[in-house]
């Protein structure tokens, strides 16, 4: 359905330097500063599939989302939505029927007008028939709450609301695909929960194909069978969240309280390193180790026998921290 | 894509942004009205020790004046958002929220936004025209008015494609809003009578030319009016001159709008395409 | 050791300075938009004057009024050129004026530096270089005579005391910000009437004779028609004197009316938050 075939981007923007010296060199030079945003990149998703797009800031997320929403051009490579390639002007056209989009921090909204107005231009835009549309805002409503929201001005609601507003956009003229720019990003747990689980039901009921990029982990744990991470213009992991476990292994954290310190060398040696123990900054005592290679209970032995234990918590899996470790590596 | 059914929806939901909060719609009526009275007001007082110029007489500079404001109002109302987009809005994201759409991309630019100071401009200029047209000799024959009026229709795009040429610039550069100010701002050259270029010097000569041809502000007003207040005349055109025949002047309106309108649309085009090849 | 209070004021006028460099392809384009209307405006006067026979029209001959017109011009880019407006309505839409106020400085205080860097920058890069071109120009090809010394001096004060008044201006006028949305209509209007009631536009001489009672005492007058009468000396130094006063009060008078709605805006945040 999607297919990115070896994209790569660079901009050119001009050099400017900082102070008075600088500014008037400026006048006289044509530096520019060449970046490549995105570089080699090559996967395929296939319909109905929920694909979770990881990478810290200015890795060439957005990037490669603008260029599968045809926004960008890429440098070299070719990017075909259902065969046809979405920054070309004459073939986008029709693409552009089929896909949503969602910006998380920028609305489609009309921001003074009632929200109702802005749905009734999108029908009009999509061509939608007056049934078709009346059926669709129905299902929306009941996926997303809508309808109190209908009559009052984009600009008087909340973000959580908003956010909900702007998917129900992203999806009136039921789109084959849906791209999803941090659309949790500022919201509050609750907010968030609904928002998943509607995402989660419009890739039950149409097979929606659905990209998400985000930074929130626990997104990409709830929704997400699938991952694409990228860092610094490179595709570092393309997999499922089950494989991505077995591949870096069953990581599992345990956090000790006490008022009595631990030598952190000593309990590193006494495991062969098998564990890693961190003073964390709230402090407790994080030890990490993989459950595939140790089971837990030495280790619970070994910090009774030596700490005086105020509290202690267990954590599974963190995606952070296979991801802290998967751009420690580089490469996978 | 119904694009005639499609404007006006959007033009009623741009409107209704408008009248959402009509104090301070009024307020950017004002703005412009003030704008040209003070321009006006200051053409006044500098022709009020000589009460004319040349064959224009003080009301049919008035007239010539009112008249322009209404094709100018009509552009400023129905395109103003390009301002917008000159001055940094493409930097800003505005401009992919409008790429996902399966629509013309300059259509959205200019249909979501409603400029009322426009409506000013054009309410002025009927009062100006109301106040002046009494007092010169205005020939009301249909074989006159017929012309005027359809090249005034037309006229709204010589500033229309002026403007959307200028903006194009700022793919580029990101802002190309200063130099697009510069050019747009020729058209207060339109606003007097170009007869006053036409002086025998070589400058003179140059900017007479330029105002009917290049950026042809001077044919909004002026030459329509000027076969219609001195039929009979001959009008300086280049090395030549033309007859003051007002379907004449009306063809060369409707020609040099619409072959503006086309370069400007083509260099948009062009220009957007860098955009997704530059980036942002 | 002893700290000059106005060193943290000084960033800004150095900011501001900087930013007129850093705009300045864009400056140069404005200024070229001040070129074309000057042209405009020479045509113009040239036909008005042709009709009247090249006399004098209201106590200006043709080129005492293109040298009038173009000085305005000129005036007006090193005096006109602050981002007081634009800076306080932006702070006011976007609700910065809460974190503004967290800083150690005096609000008004930093908008009035910023401008002073932006006067200091227009001036010595633009003006300067322009100015002497203009002059050989109106020398050599209209046959004026050369500035007096103390007209010269005496314009640039003028024009210092212009900007305090327009800069004041602008800043009180920005506050409006917190009524309306549409500053860019308040924007216009206020050009419009600027230009038109300082005199820039028209000289106060062809005003009807009542309006001349009261237009030049009007705090506008000191934007652009005391200091372009002055430096083409068409006062005598008595006069010009007297004219500086009338402007120095005005500059005093604004800028302290400024500083009251500058508290009132403080008070204002204060109590219902940016």
């Amino acid at each position: 359905m999607i297919e990115v075939k070896h994209v790569s981007k660079t901009f050119s923007k001009p050099y400017r330097e900082p102070g008075l010296a600088g500014a008037f060199r400026t006048l006289f030079t044509k530096k520019k500063i060449i970046t490549k945003a995105v570089d080699d990149i090559s996967f395929t998703v296939g319909e109905g599939e929920i694909v979770g797009y990881i990478g810290s800031n200015g890795a060439g997320k957005s990037t490669t989302i603008k260029m599968m929403t045809g926004i960008l051009t890429p440098t070299s490579g070719e990017i075909l939505i259902e065969g046809k390639r979405p920054y070309d002007h004459r073939e986008r056209k029709t693409i552009l029927q089929d896909i949503g989009v969602v910006f998380g921090q920028r609305t489609q909204l009309w921001w003074d007008l009632p929200l109702r107005d802005s749905f009734d231009l999108y029908r009009d835009i999509y061509g939608m028939s007056q049934a078709e549309y009346e059926q669709r805002l129905d299902y929306l409503d009941r996926l997303l709450g809508l309808k109190p929201l209908m009559l009052s001005q984009v600009k008087t609601l909340s973000l959580g609301q908003r956010m909900r507003a702007d998917l129900a956009a992203s999806l009136i003229h039921n789109p084959k695909i849906l791209f999803l720019d941090e659309p949790t990003i500022g919201l509050d747990v609750l907010v968030k929960e609904k928002i998943t689980e509607a995402i989660r039901q419009i890739n039950r009921d149409g097979h929606t194909t659905i990209i998400l990029t985000t930074h929130d982990m626990k997104d990409i744990q709830n929704l997400c069978k699938r991952l694409i991470i990228i860092d610094e213009g490179h595709l570092l992991y393309d997999g499922t969240l089950a494989d991505i476990k077995k591949r870096f292994g069953d990581i599992r954290h345990i956090f000790v309280l006490s008022s009595d310190r631990l030598d952190l060398e000593e309990a590193t040696k006494a495991f062969g390193g098998r564990v890693s123990f961190v003073m964390l900054d709230d402090g407790y005592l994080e030890a990490s180790y993989n459950a595939d290679e140790i089971g837990a209970d030495p280790i619970y032995k070994f910090l009774l026998a030596k700490l005086n234990v105020k509290d202690l918590k267990v954590d599974e899996t963190t995606l952070s921290s296979i991801v802290r470790k998967i751009y420690e590596a580089k490469s996978v | 894509m119904n694009y005639l059914k499609l404007y006006p929806k959007y033009f009623k939901m741009a409107l209704k942004s408008k009248l959402m909060y009509r104090a301070d719609s009024l307020i950017g009526l004002l703005g412009l009205v003030c704008s040209n009275a003070a321009t006006f007001l200051t053409l006044y007082l500098a022709t009020l020790p000589v009460q004319r110029l040349g064959n224009w007489e003080f009301f049919n500079i008035m007239f010539l004046y009112g008249f322009l404001l209404l094709p100018m109002g009509l552009d400023h109302a129905l395109t103003d958002r390009l301002w917008n987009y000159a001055g940094g809005l493409i930097n800003e994201g505005e401009l992919d929220r409008i790429l996902m759409k399966p629509l013309n991309p300059l259509f959205q630019m200019c249909a979501e936004f409603f400029q009322e100071g426009g409506v000013g401009e054009m309410l002025l200029g009927v009062i100006f025209m109301c106040v002046s047209g009494p007092f010169i000799h205005l020939d009301m024959s249909f074989n006159v008015v017929f012309p005027i009026a359809i090249g005034a229709l037309f006229s709204p795009l010589i500033y229309f494609s002026i403007k959307l040429f200028m903006m194009s610039i700022a793919f580029y550069n990101g802002r190309s809003l200063a130099l697009m100010s510069g050019v747009y701002n020729m058209k207060e050259f339109g606003k007097y009578p170009v007869s006053i270029y036409h002086n025998g010097s070589a400058v003179g000569g140059i900017i007479y030319n330029l105002l009917l041809f290049v950026l042809p502000f001077g044919l909004v007003g002026y030459l329509p009016l000027s076969a219609q207040m001195f039929p009979g005349e001959r009008i300086p055109l280049l090395w030549f001159s033309i007859p003051a025949n007002n379907y004449l002047i009306m063809g060369l309106i409707i020609g040099v709008a619409l072959a503006q309108t086309v370069i400007a649309y083509l260099f948009f085009l062009h220009s957007l395409k860098r955009y997704s090849s530059a980036g942002a | 050791m002893r700290r000059n209070p106005f060193k943290k004021y000084l960033g800004f006028i150095k900011g501001s300075f900087l930013s007129v460099l850093a705009f300045r392809i864009e400056i140069l384009a404005w200024i070229l938009q001040d070129v074309l209307n000057v042209v405009i405006l020479v045509f113009l006067w040239f036909a008005i004057y042709q009709q009247n026979g090249d006399a004098s029209i209201n106590s200006f001959t043709y080129p005492q009024m293109i040298s009038y017109l173009i000085m305005a011009s000129l005036t007006n880019q090193w005096i006109g050129n602050s981002d007081t407006f634009s800076g306080v309505s932006r702070d006011i839409t976007r609700g910065d004026i809460a974190t503004s106020l967290t800083r150690p400085l005096s609000y008004r205080g930093r908008y009035y530096a910023a401008s002073f860097g932006s006067l200091l920058a227009n001036f010595f890069l633009f003006f300067v270089p322009l100015f002497v071109i203009c002059q050989f120009v109106f020398v050599y090809a209209l046959g004026l005579a050369w500035p007096l010394w103390y007209n010269v001096i005496f314009y640039l004060l003028a024009g210092l005391l212009g900007m305090t008044i327009i800069d004041s201006f602008d800043f009180i006028i920005a506050q409006l910000g917190f009524k309306t949305n549409s500053l860019f209509g308040i924007f216009i209007m206020k050009l419009a009437l600027f230009s038109f009631l300082s005199g820039a536009a028209i000289p106060f001489s062809f005003f009807p004779s009542w309006a001349q009672l009261f237009l030049p005492y009007l705090p506008f007058g000191g934007l652009s028609s005391t200091p372009l009468n002055i430096f083409l000396g068409r006062f005598s130094p008595l006069e010009s004197l007297q004219w500086l006063a009338v402007s120095a009060g005005w500059a005093v008078v604004l800028y302290s009316l400024s500083l009251l709605t500058n508290n009132l805006m403080i008070k204002h945040v204060e109590s219902v938050g940016g």
